[in-house]
């Protein structure tokens, strides 16, 4: 008899909201760090904490239709913005909205403002609006998605419209070999088109070609993806510009990176974990190039997306000058090791050690018609060693705490060029020790 | 025994509390590539997609607090709009929230924003704040219904001007009936009185306020008449500037030096909507539109518009609400374009449309679809004046009136159970109104509309 009771008490309930569906993730992170500078003199000790909230909302229609939307709340900076006396902030933003179309089980079709990212996070990682099919087959899985990241607009010039603005398709394809491996390839091209000058159109188009592996051997598992980028610019005077002249320097570029992270179950408490990022170069300034990627090597101050605030991110931030004064990001690698340790159930240790170097040895301030004339040849730029804890509170509260120091080298300031604070008077390189410190909440509902 | 209590005691907990607090969402997504520019083929191409969801809690019989959201309309790679790549626009908007009052069945009181609209959208068809009550009650053995309504439309602030508080902005009184004569037949009348301030200069000597108040008054007619329905509104619109001389002692003249120029505008307009079903799967229609035209502004304007109408002709391009996008570029209002020198050049728009139910076509092979309809529409606009226009070759002026001809072809299906998927394909033919030697491109919208809501 109580069971029948619990059970139609719980479809009562169940029934009311079966329509709609509320959840929310939030995340507060505190930190301090001195990552300005890599001159003690000039290093500021910059203290943030911040707070986001994702509240979202889903609606099951049928089983045919479900709409999804989610919002986003912050970052709201501790007084500042909307986080400052008196709060009241207009800051609550859509991140997504799509519907999601399944004619049958193994198939989906959506539409909207909907998440998009690779497997690694090295070629695209963010929110795009466009429409995407999702296909299950028996060891096959695809996803093929049209989307615009930008729409800036039509013109009409002599008698025909161009459309400008960014386009991208993406293809997605996974092959389950057998229960312990996944073999994949992933596609991305990106085409757009922005006026050079009046009349003149330039259509730039990247393509990546991203294979991978994924492997699970008894204790030891591994996941990688390398990933091949070309870039290519075109110009086109379908405004017949007389003050056009010659297609600007402006070449093709041709980049590669791989990404590997595996782990080692040493026993049910400890397990090491070793992550390889190469991002590197065909010739010189050809260098791989992401296209909106939020890559994670695990450290947390070399790193796209840790779990703090501030980074040195690998995949944008190292940016070399030549001597004609062109910036250019060059080839790098950065392996890292963990030793995670399960102390509790809920408590894990984690020790990184982690660094960075270009992937060869460039002349920095670079003159590429004169190499002799480089003032710094070597390749190790950094290393960084990272203390974290990751606590898990009433099942859904997650702490996490840290602490990251990082030792520079000559080679990291050169391969800082634009901050002039990493210099001392005399135009020498500074190579003091940077850190950060702090913890973040996640909580999830 | 208490397990029986604790379990009834439990399970209507449980009920009352779905019941009191219920949301539900309205989505549509639409994707749409026209050209509707007078100068040349400029094909523009947007996506866009809008989301509706709301909360309404239900704290007894008598009260009821709902709340609806927008966000969007958001276009695909928009950055304004937060479409583009990252997405996170401020996009999230109140379109309505509102306290409504039921103290008993024949009285309701809603109080906030909220949404209005006349009969068939030609007077105000738009979310605004204020307060409502709606009535009905026996009379001669039938519901007549009432609804009564103040409006804030455009609160512009108060101003003392010698010795006296202006209060700017906009405000309407509506006073709306309908009477059923049948179960297939009604009566009804939409009437709106607008009372409104602005200020129109001040060069230190005199302040001058125009002031204005305006009738809108449309009686309208439904009916079935066994295959045949009928629809029908004449729309009477009275515009009563009067420019006021706040402080000062200065005169308002006009450019012919007459005081106190302030011309009324009267205008009428009508609208017909018909629907004959030939047989199950066939059903004509027959729509028609007349807003008459301003023919010289000494004496006063004799054109009919709205508030802020959202009149629907059927048609795709000529029409305030279509299927697809109906911003001000991407249709072409009979109420509110196609001007001439005094004001508007007024329309006549009569349209006819075929629907074919073609659901039984494609029950077996498409059993996702659960009803298709495809339409056929053709149009054919002119303006109720002819008015001079310069669109031949030889760059002469010559009276004209034709606006062209509208031809559509629209499919509906309804599939999923909830999703309404309808694409459709408009093309205008220009007139003379355009194109006097004929080598005008035309006016063209295809595109696909998506829908789903839950209530």
């Amino acid at each position: 008899m109580k069971k029948l009771i619990s059970m139609i008490i719980l479809i009562s309930i169940a029934a009311a909201f079966a329509q709609a569906k509320f959840g929310m993730q939030m995340r507060m992170r505190s930190e301090v760090q001195n990552l300005n500078s890599t001159n003690a003199d000039n290093q500021i000790y910059d203290r943030k904490v911040d707070v986001r909230l994702r509240p979202d909302i889903e609606y099951t229609v049928n089983d045919y239709l479900s709409v999804k939307a989610v919002m986003e709340i912050g970052e709201l900076q501790y007084g500042s913005g909307g986080g400052a006396l008196n709060t009241d902030g207009k800051n609550l933003e859509t991140k997504n909205i799509y519907i999601d179309v399944k004619p049958t089980k193994n198939h989906v079709f959506r539409l909207g403002l909907m998440p998009y990212k690779d497997t690694h996070s090295m070629i695209v990682d963010t929110d795009l609006a466009g429409i995407m099919w999702m296909g299950q087959f028996e060891k096959y899985n695809v996803e093929l998605g049209w989307f615009a990241a930008s729409d800036d607009d039509e013109k009409y010039i002599i008698r025909d419209t161009y459309s400008f603005g960014t386009t991208l398709v993406g293809l997605n394809q996974t092959f389950h070999l057998n229960k312990n491996i996944d073999l994949g390839v992933y596609n991305l091209f990106v085409m757009s088109r922005t006026e050079f000058m009046p009349g003149v159109n330039r259509d730039y188009v990247s393509m990546f070609l991203a294979p991978r592996f994924k492997g699970e051997f008894g204790k030891f598992s591994v996941d990688a993806q390398f990933i091949a980028n070309n870039n290519f610019a075109d110009y086109d005077n379908v405004g017949a510009n007389s003050q056009y002249q010659d297609q600007p320097w402006d070449p093709d570029k041709t980049g590669i990176g791989l990404s590997v992270k595996s782990k080692f179950d040493l026993d049910s408490k400890t397990s090491f974990r070793a992550n390889f990022l190469f991002r590197g170069c065909y010739e010189n300034w050809e260098n791989y190039v992401a296209y909106k990627s939020f890559y994670d090597t695990g450290l947390e101050i070399i790193n796209e997306n840790a779990n703090g605030i501030s980074t040195h991110n690998p995949m944008n931030s190292f940016v070399v000058q030549s001597s004609n004064n062109r910036e250019f990001e060059l080839g790098l690698v950065v392996p890292s090791i963990f030793v995670d340790w399960k102390f509790k159930e809920n408590i894990t240790f984690t020790g990184g050690f982690g660094f960075i170097m270009n992937d060869q040895d460039y002349g920095k301030k670079i003159d590429f018609t004169n190499l002799d004339e480089s003032m710094n040849k070597d390749m190790f730029m950094a290393w960084e060693m990272d203390f974290k804890a990751n606590v898990v509170l009433y099942e859904k509260l997650n702490l996490l705490p840290y602490f990251a120091f990082l030792v520079p080298s000559d080679n990291f300031i050169y391969n800082k060029a634009s901050n002039a604070t990493n210099f001392d008077e005399n135009g020498d390189p500074v190579t003091d020790m940077q850190m950060k410190l702090g913890m973040t909440v996640h909580y999830n509902f | 025994m208490k397990k029986i209590v604790a379990f009834v005691v439990i399970f209507i907990m449980a009920i009352s509390l779905s019941a009191q607090f219920k949301t539900g969402m309205a989505f549509r997504s639409r994707a749409e590539m026209y050209c509707t520019s007078e100068d040349h083929q400029l094909w523009k191409r947007i996506t866009d997609l809008r989301f509706n969801p709301y909360l309404s809690y239900t704290q007894n019989d008598y009260l009821m607090a709902k709340v609806v959201f927008e966000i969007g309309d958001i276009g695909f790679g928009n950055a304004k709009q937060g479409g583009a790549i990252g997405t996170d626009g401020i996009n999230v908007e109140t379109k309505n929230l509102f306290l409504q009052i039921t103290p008993n069945k024949q009285n309701t009181v809603i109080l906030g924003l909220q949404p209005y609209k006349d009969f068939q959208s030609i007077l105000m068809d738009t979310d605004v704040a204020g307060l409502s009550w709606k009535n009905k009650f026996m009379l001669s053995g039938k519901e007549l219904t009432t609804f009564l309504a103040w409006f804030v439309s455009a609160d512009n602030d108060e101003a003392y001007v010698d010795n006296t508080t202006y209060s700017f902005g906009n405000t309407e009184i509506v006073a709306d009936f309908e009477y059923p004569v049948n179960d297939k037949m009604k009566f009804g009348m939409n009437n709106i009185i607008q009372l409104g301030r602005e200020f129109i200069s001040d060069d230190g000597l005199n302040e001058i306020h125009k002031t204005s108040l305006n009738l809108w008054s449309a009686p309208y007619f439904a009916g079935t008449f066994n295959k045949f329905y009928v629809e029908a509104v004449f729309g009477m619109n009275n515009i009563r500037p009067e420019y006021e001389v706040a402080e000062g002692d200065g005169d308002v003249s006009d450019g012919e030096g007459q005081d106190h120029y302030s011309p009324e505008h009267t205008g009428i307009m009508f609208s017909l909507k018909t629907k004959y079903d030939v047989n199950e799967e066939v059903a004509a229609r027959f729509n028609f539109a007349y807003r008459g035209a301003d023919s010289d502004y000494i004496g006063g304007y004799d054109s009919y518009y709205g508030i802020k109408s959202y009149y629907s002709t059927g048609l795709e391009i000529l029409t305030e609400s279509g299927c697809g996008l109906d911003g001000k570029d991407q249709v072409f209002s009979p109420i509110t374009k196609f001007a001439n020198e005094y004001g508007s050049a007024g329309i006549i728009l009569p349209a006819v449309f075929v629907d074919y139910n073609a659901t039984k076509l494609v029950k077996e092979s498409m059993s996702f679809i659960n009803n298709l309809k495809l339409s056929l529409g053709l149009g054919y606009a002119m303006t109720a004046v002819e008015i001079d226009r310069v669109t031949g070759t030889d760059g002469q002026a010559r009276p004209e009136s034709w606006i062209g001809t509208e031809v559509d072809f629209k499919v509906e299906a309804k599939m999923f159970e909830e999703l309404t998927c309808t694409p459709y394909f408009a093309i205008l033919f220009p007139g003379e109104w355009y194109d006097y030697n004929g080598g005008h491109e035309p006016f063209t919208k295809v595109g696909v509309s998506l829908k789903t809501n839950i209530k």
